[in-house]
């Protein structure tokens, strides 16, 4: 019997070895463009990556848009893309592991909203149109918890 | 987590323009966010201990809110939109009187 190993394992300290198969790479570099397009074309379902700081103060919330929304924005974009690119990377340390989790979380951010989640929700029928987006929205709650398993570990008091 | 759901009246909203009181940082549930996740964001970004992470992760989680930092408007709006920035839902509100 063949254990299935998980996406990534430890093999140093502050180094590991990035286990992914070839076609989840595959799969999860095509995900950050979508992203960065909805972004781009200022879609309702990046607003969860935007979300107002004084939700009921207009002028409050105009002012600290002005000063931090730029950086909001490269913030997630640089995120992504570092994602993308460290992806075929064979080994990885902690900086790129936290990259992965915010990248792999804003992606999540966009299918979840555009999948309208809920707490408790059941996955759709595999005859719903929806299903394979649920089904891509699983896999990365479950990469994301796997990457956390080992970041939680260079913290002092773990 | 819960589905988010900010309602005015659970925020002070009546001296939004004092510049030198206290302000908090309010982070809210949501059904995305794992709870792994907002407990290694509030370690990152706080450095708290992964004790008084998951505490606050669980006040969010089972009572829709918890105040997660404090300080003057300066820091706290530097605080939420650090957590901004992971993707969390972070909001501002004056310390009452």
């Amino acid at each position: 019997m063949t254990i299935p190993s998980g996406p990534i394992r430890r093999i140093g300290p502050e180094l590991f070895e990035n286990q992914l198969r070839e076609e989840e790479i595959e799969l999860l570099s095509l995900l950050p463009s979508l992203v960065e397009e909805a972004i781009e074309m200022n879609s309702p379902y990046v607003a969860r990556m935007f979300p107002p700081t004084y939700p009921f103060d207009a002028v409050a919330q105009s002012k600290f848009e002005k000063t931090t929304g730029d950086s909001l924005v490269e913030k997630h974009k640089v995120m992504l893309e570092g994602f993308t690119s460290s992806l075929h990377n064979k080994q990885l340390n902690f900086a790129d592991l936290a990259i992965w989790v915010g990248a792999i979380n804003d992606i999540r951010l966009l299918l979840g909203t555009t999948l309208d989640v809920y707490e408790g929700m059941e996955p759709p029928d595999p005859s719903d149109p929806t299903y394979h987006n649920f089904v891509i929205y699983d896999y990365l709650a479950w990469l994301q918890g796997s990457i956390l398993d080992f970041l939680g570990s260079q913290f002092s008091d773990d | 987590m819960a589905t988010l759901t900010i309602t005015e009246e659970k925020i002070d909203t009546s001296s939004l323009n004092a510049l030198d009181s206290s302000w908090r940082v309010v982070l809210w549930n949501d059904p995305i966010n794992l709870i792994s996740y907002v407990i290694f964001v509030l370690r990152s970004t706080f450095g708290y201990s992964l004790e008084k992470a998951t505490e606050l992760t669980m006040e969010v989680h089972n009572h829709g809110r918890s105040i997660v930092s404090s300080g003057k408007r300066e820091k706290a709006e530097a605080d939420a939109h650090s957590l901004h920035q992971f993707g969390l839902w972070a909001t501002l509100e004056r310390e009452p009187a």
